[in-house]
């Protein structure tokens, strides 16, 4: 009796949450109308949208499987680069591309994890860090195909083939597709078998092996998916500024970490922390640039790490983490033991990223 | 040829006593600290700024600089970092948001201006070679801080100790050592060291907001290569890197200066990581 | 006389309660065993004495003062030593280093050099290894080098925890003899041991530790002969 009890409450609180979700998609999906001649404000809402998606991405990786890459402005470089190449060179559409690009991704990622998955924590971090470095200082040295540190500028040409539009609205609405698209995979990795091993090898790597659990190959499966968008992120980027500058594109503070300290901020390992990070910081993030930026350059910055301190040291699970713990306090206190037990049925992530 | 082994040593030096503080933090008690670089920084404006305002000798602002940066180590452990002792994911992110914080203060206050102390100490000529003095000075201090560092740490008491906090915290605390102390006190030196180094690099380098960050991977690069907490193990690391720098600049190309020291440090990392002066299986502890 | 004093503790883990209302008194001198199944709650006990873990009630008391909220390092300075489970040795330190950081307490740094000779005397194997970094030791070897480390912080109780886990029988057999040679000096001593048999047979007084609890006390020949104890310790 209770056991049946219990499992509707999963199920009608699982649908709640879907509820509170579409809800507040549809929300993020009409506010750019509402704001459709303001030209700063779209740029505010693409890039919210664009960074929810890459922390997304990153997340599948870095949140899931607990493995805290600092070099994914690596694949989103390889996004950018190859649509941008092939777009200037070969007059490739970016809607073609931005697969080949992918395919470079995943293999680049194979390369890359072939030796890193040997390591742990912040060794991992380490050298995918010194990767990124060693991967511009490539990009810079080989101009003939990448325009070295000149970088490339990217010709005004609007229409659908070229990815290029006159209203920044349908950029806005690109960057909303896919924010989806990642929700949508990471929603069915975590709903998977990949999203169980990924999470079994986050807790306890060694552990994972007596579960039958691959560890090389599941971490390699959740790159695979996560570098895929990352660099169909950075397809789409490189078409919206039209100008691929590799101090920026492949830049450690302002990409690759930029990923990481969004989903951290969010909530890491959950669906919605990178999502709700990147709305909330995307946003604080510009308009301080633009007040404080303007009068002391960095001051924008000084507060987006200060937060990061703030939740590293006090409120370790993140936005979302916090924000969850806190109800189900609440309701614990409401209705007993009863709840706690429902929840522990539910799939959701537990939001304590501690690497083995 | 001559010339770029010479300035390759010179260069080791300096990638040797960068390293030195982190060698302490990350090598030995495994704190992992992506704000080395910036504390560099900060110890470098610091040194140019007391510099400047005083009117005395660079040299001398180690008087001030050291002890400064000695209490700035211990205010980040002793309310920051130990909060997170038992998290060195926790760590990382604290300590990268220590590198945007101090990098970005820095940039509204200097509004992103560059800054050189003019002082020219002149070139030694030895035969056909030249030696900068600024960057001798710093090779002789290298050394010299090596061996004060290597004496500290095997032969004197409170040298075991933090070496025994780190190999096994549970146990140095049961047997009565003050573990968190240890750690405060080892952050403090690391970042004291940081402070001896910030004051030999002013004269040197070009001061900005951003110079730190390539000293982090140099540094983070010359402890693994050279063993964890092996202070002989960074002073070898920073020679080889220095060398494998100046050497691939002149024989490979100059933009690409840095790539056979990243390829090296990978290949170290991935194959040996107790470096290459560690004992195997030291690296484990602390970090996993 | 009773020398520490163990009053109504409850030690918990978050929620989980691992000690739960104990109660213990130790004379002083001799050796007093403790036994109980993996998870009775020993080790725990250990440390909660040591200071490294807190009780959330009850009071421990040793030669007569309060110690329940001291740290650690005053505990050791009052006269206990921990031989911590798996040795709790600083692998890359030398033998000698190791021991010398036992002598942590005011009274005992004066005397470290003295102390040490006496501990070579005891372990002379530990004074031809004094160079060697302790990771390189044999089990045995360690084992003396943690209770050596624990002799020179000049203690009055000296816990020992699992001192015998994972040696070859003959050096059990040394560890034991060790121990009871300690005691003949006139050391107090605790001893935790899953080999209960040894261990009580050398021991005046024992407890038997269930879940947290204190269900059986006596002399060691008393435990040693109770039938159920043989059941559900020896097997026999």
């Amino acid at each position: 009796m209770s056991q049946s009890n219990s499992i509707q409450t999963a199920n009608s609180k699982l649908s709640k949450n879907k509820i509170y979700a579409v809800a507040g998609l549809f929300i993020l999906c009409i506010v750019p109308l509402l704001l459709s001649q303001e030209q700063y404000y779209l740029d505010i809402v693409f890039q919210a949208f664009l960074f929810a998606a890459l922390a997304s991405s990153w997340n599948i990786i870095g949140g899931f499987g607990g493995q805290h890459s600092f070099g994914h402005a690596i694949f989103f470089g390889i996004g950018a680069y190859t649509t941008a190449i092939l777009f200037m060179n070969y007059q490739i559409s970016p809607w073609i591309s931005i697969w080949i690009g992918m395919l470079i991704s995943l293999f680049v990622a194979f390369i890359i994890a072939l030796p890193t998955f040997r390591l742990r924590g912040a060794f991992f971090s380490i050298a995918t860090l010194i990767i990124n470095q060693l991967v511009l200082v490539l990009v810079l040295y080989y101009k003939e195909i990448t325009n070295g540190s000149q970088g490339i500028l990217l010709p005004y040409e609007p229409s659908f083939k070229n990815m290029i539009f006159e209203n920044r609205m349908a950029f806005v609405y690109i960057a909303f597709s896919f924010m989806l698209i990642t929700i949508f995979v990471s929603y069915i990795v975590l709903k998977n078998k990949l999203g169980y091993q990924l999470q079994a090898v986050r807790e306890n790597q060694d552990a994972s092996r007596i579960l039958g659990v691959n560890p090389f190959w599941v971490k390699m499966n959740g790159l695979f998916i996560s570098v895929a968008l990352t660099s169909m992120g950075g397809s789409i980027y490189a078409m919206y500024i039209r100008f691929v500058d590799p101090y920026l594109i492949l830049s450690v503070a302002e990409i690759g970490a930029m990923f990481v300290l969004i989903t951290m901020i969010g909530g890491m390992g959950t669906l919605s922390g990178p999502i709700i990070g990147a709305i909330l910081m995307m946003p604080i993030d510009i308009l301080l640039r633009g007040s404080l930026g303007g009068v002391r350059p960095g001051l924008n910055i000084v507060v987006f790490s200060l937060l990061l301190i703030i939740v590293a040291l006090f409120f370790k699970e993140g936005i979302v983490g916090t924000v969850k713990n806190k109800l189900e306090q609440r309701k614990t206190k409401l209705l007993g033991e009863y709840s706690v037990e429902t929840d522990k049925t539910r799939n959701e992530v537990n939001p304590n990223a501690e690497s083995s | 040829m001559g010339q770029i082994i010479i300035s390759g040593i010179l260069l080791g030096g300096i990638y040797a006593i960068v390293s030195y503080g982190l060698t302490l933090i990350f090598g030995v008690i495994r704190v992992i600290n992506f704000a080395h670089g910036s504390l560099l920084m900060v110890g470098m404006f610091m040194a140019y700024y007391l510099s400047k305002g005083m009117n005395l000798n660079i040299y001398l602002m180690m008087l001030i600089v050291v002890p400064l940066m000695f209490i700035l180590g211990v205010l980040i452990q002793k309310y920051l970092l130990s909060k997170v002792i038992n998290e060195p994911d926790m760590q990382l992110f604290v300590t990268f948001g220590l590198l945007l914080l101090f990098e970005n203060v820095m940039l509204a206050v200097t509004k992103g201006e560059f800054f050189s102390l003019d002082m020219n100490m002149g070139t030694i000529p030895i035969g056909s070679l030249v030696l900068d003095w600024g960057r001798l000075i710093n090779l002789v201090a290298a050394i010299v801080l090596a061996i004060l560092l290597l004496l500290f740490l095997n032969h004197t008491k409170i040298g075991w100790a933090i070496r025994a906090v780190s190999q096994n915290r549970y146990a140095a605390g049961i047997i009565g050592l003050r573990v968190e102390r240890l750690y405060i006190l080892a952050f403090g030196l690391g970042s004291a060291c940081i402070g001896i180094a910030a004051v030999l690099l002013t004269p040197i380098y070009t001061i900005f907001p951003h110079v730190g960050f390539n000293f982090v991977i140099v540094s983070f690069a010359v402890v693994i290569l050279g063993g964890l907490g092996s202070i002989p193990g960074a002073l070898a690391g920073g020679m080889i890197i220095g060398l494998l720098e100046s050497l691939s600049g002149y024989l490979i190309a100059p933009e690409l200066n840095q790539i056979v020291w990243y390829l090296l440090f990978l290949l170290v990392l991935f194959f040996r990581p107790a470096g290459l002066f560690g004992i195997a299986g030291s690296e484990e502890g602390g970090v996993k | 006389m009773v020398i520490l004093e163990i009053k109504n503790i409850d030690v918990y883990y978050g929620d989980l309660q691992v000690i739960n209302n104990l109660s213990l008194s130790i004379e002083e001198g001799g050796i007093t065993s403790i036994v109980g199944a993996n998870g009775a709650g020993k080790s725990t006990l250990m440390n909660c004495i040591l200071g490294a873990i807190k009780p959330k009630r009850g009071k421990i008391n040793f030669n007569g003062q309060d110690i329940t909220s001291q740290k650690t390092f005053e505990i050791v300075e009052r006269g206990i030593s921990l031989v911590p489970e798996g040795r709790g040795l600083f692998p890359f330190l030398t033998v000698e280093e190791n021991l010398i950081l036992g002598a942590i307490s005011k009274h005992a740094k004066s005397k470290t050099r003295e102390n040490l000779d006496r501990v070579y005397s005891l372990f002379p194997r530990l004074k031809e290894r004094s160079k060697q970094r302790a990771g390189s030791l044999s089990g045995g070897e360690q084992q003396m080098c943690s209770i050596g480390r624990a002799l020179i912080a000049e203690p009055k109780v000296i816990l020992l925890d699992e001192p015998s886990l994972g040696l070859a029988p003959i050096m059990v057999k040394t560890v034991m003899d060790t121990i009871e040679q300690l005691a003949m000096n006139g050391y107090t001593i605790i001893l935790v041991e899953q080999n209960v048999m040894t261990s009580l047979g050398i021991s005046k007084k024992g407890y038997v530790l269930q879940e947290g609890r204190v269900v059986m006390e006596g002399s060691g020949a008393a435990l040693l002969a109770n039938d159920e104890l043989r059941k559900s310790y020896l097997g026999v």
